[in-house]
């Protein structure tokens, strides 16, 4: 990756994400309106935890962006789980939250892989 | 159970999207390096100012590994960065200083198309690798004023890594057009004649001036030119015998026509815009002036024009940010230009290895920073648009909760009305009945 279009980077990588997550919370049964609380709530946090995790790389190394990445990660789950249990009425925020979390991180691992 | 069997589904089909990406970050991959120059290799540390400067710290012994986490290309040279655990903080060291272990550079020929031909101008030749990175293994010597066809991958538009894919007898490897390493011959259109604005030097591969072409010298249509990569900012020319590097940004092109001074005040001096040699203080408003060269820069323009006997340079500079101090005419019955007498050489002194190297450039660390505060600033936003987009929602939810509710307790007055009424003719009717009885 040439660090010099990272910003491009990171609005690909927020595409996509949005593009899958919203996928996976249409097929749990989100609708249509609840599915905009999932692209605002993406573009809160996708751009921190990329831009954040990649400074810590290039910053103190690949071992520390491990770190850093599954804090991120965790914390990202808690303040989606949050914001769905606010605005959408599903009776495990929690749950919803780590499901599209998963599927995003594990199908860009997969695709990355590829 | 239906749903895990579609989100199962799912994750088959999105994989022949062949989109690639990394959905949790994006990461650099490190390498495995050791220092291969036998006098050691400098370490630099990454210090921030006014400016950013790399400061050097001290030296690795021969054969030191380390592990390179990611490379910066710093004023025109590579850099890898490498996390140092006794210090705990990251340093900077040239690739040129270090060879990567067991590496082995893998790609397809035919995701490279042609990007440009280019020309060796290192008299001793350049060095072909076996992959993009000084840190590979060499492969092969490419001698001087050779020239290469350099090929780029497809699926980029601009290669600003600096290396290029290339042959040479038969050897297929990688080059690097970066410190002038490669020239490429100036389209016709480009290539026309070029004035000094100041005394330019003529330098080598190695940074050494060779020579100096005095201020106010035309380079002839006909000295040979070379374009360098996009970062050099600079040219390779041959002028009187003499072959070597001279900065772009104290050239004027050739452009005739004439030049209305509009303001009172306005300078001409001997040498581009060194204010330290003023031919005349203060140019006469409304004057015209013949225009020979110009050089413009960040959209701050010099001119060499003729005033009475005296030839010399005028900026152009703005007042308010929007008028212009002069006014450049295109037009013709220019006086042709008379050179001036060649001043004197001056001598420079020798300067000493510079431990301090200025960044002059925004540098990938500075990109990835201002990202971080970017994607800050989008997430406090974010979080304001979520409450206010679930709030008109809440706030219609509640309306056509209201609605539905006034509409309910209608229809049951309405129905409680019916029954009174129908309890109403009931009586009537017992009433009656009573009565007949």
């Amino acid at each position: 990756m040439n660090l010099r279009y990272f910003p491009l980077y990171m609005l690909k990588f927020l595409i996509i994400t949005i593009i899958i997550e919203i996928i996976f919370a249409f097929i749990l049964g989100l609708r249509k309106k609840e599915l905009l609380n999932v692209v605002l709530v993406n573009i809160l946090t996708n751009p921190l935890v990329v831009s954040i995790t990649v400074y810590v790389n290039i910053t103190y190394g690949l071992y520390y962006r491990k770190i850093t990445l599954i804090i991120l990660e965790v914390l990202t789950i808690i303040i989606e789980a949050f914001i769905y249990k606010k605005y959408i009425k599903n009776k495990n925020s929690i749950r919803l939250a780590i499901l599209l979390n998963l599927a995003s991180f594990f199908v860009g691992e997969l695709i990355n892989y590829l | 159970m239906k749903k895990i069997y579609l989100l199962l589904l799912s994750i088959l089909l999105i994989i022949p999207m062949s989109v690639k990406a990394d959905m949790s970050a994006p990461y650099i991959e490190p390498y495995e390096a050791t220092v291969s120059n036998p006098d050691g290799a400098i370490y630099y540390n990454m210090a921030y100012s006014d400016k950013q400067y790399l400061y050097k710290e001290d030296k690795l012994a021969y054969g030191k590994k380390i592990k390179i986490d990611y490379e910066e290309k710093i004023n025109n040279d590579y850099y890898g960065s490498y996390f140092d655990e006794n210090k705990n903080r990251n340093y900077y060291i040239k690739l040129s200083d270090i060879i990567r272990i067991n590496k082995k550079y893998t790609y397809d020929e035919s995701d490279y198309k042609k990007a440009k031909d280019g020309i060796v101008l290192y008299p001793n030749g350049i060095v072909m690798k076996s992959g993009p990175s000084a840190a590979f293994d060499d492969v092969a010597v490419v001698p001087g004023n050779t020239k290469l066809e350099l090929k780029q991958t497809k699926d980029i538009e601009y290669n600003d890594s600096g290396w290029y894919l290339t042959t040479y007898k038969g050897k297929t490897g990688f080059v690097c057009e970066l410190e002038g390493a490669i020239g490429y011959e100036l389209a016709e259109e480009n290539n026309g004649a070029l004035f000094t604005s100041t005394d330019l030097d003529i330098k080598n591969e190695e940074g050494d001036t060779i020579e100096v072409i005095p201020a106010n010298t035309l380079i002839e249509k006909n000295n040979k030119k070379y374009d360098l990569d996009a970062w050099s900012r600079s040219y390779y020319i041959e002028y009187n015998g003499v072959k070597g590097y001279i900065s772009y940004l104290d050239l004027a092109s050739e452009n005739l026509g004439k030049l209305n001074v509009l303001y009172d005040n306005i300078k001409l001096y001997e040498k581009g815009v060194d204010t330290s040699k003023v031919l005349v203080k203060s140019l006469p408003k409304n004057e015209e002036l013949d225009a020979y060269y110009s050089s413009c820069d960040w959209g701050s323009c010099i001119y060499y024009v003729k005033y009475k006997d005296n030839y010399g340079w005028i900026l152009k500079t703005y007042i308010d940010d929007e008028t212009e101090t002069v006014e450049f005419k295109e037009s013709g019955d220019v006086k042709p230009l008379i050179k001036k007498e060649e001043n004197k050489k001056e001598e420079k002194e020798d300067s000493n290895e510079e431990e301090v190297i200025e960044v002059n450039t925004l540098t990938n660390r500075e990109i990835v920073i201002y990202s971080v505060g970017g994607a800050i600033i989008l997430a406090l936003t974010m979080i304001v648009i979520i409450m206010l987009v679930n709030k008109k929602k809440n706030s219609k939810v509640n309306n056509n909760y209201i609605k539905d509710e006034s509409n309910h307790i209608e229809e049951d007055l309405k129905e409680s009305s019916v029954i009174e009424d129908q309890d109403d003719d009931n009586n009537d009717n017992t009433e009656e009945d009573d009565g007949t009885m």
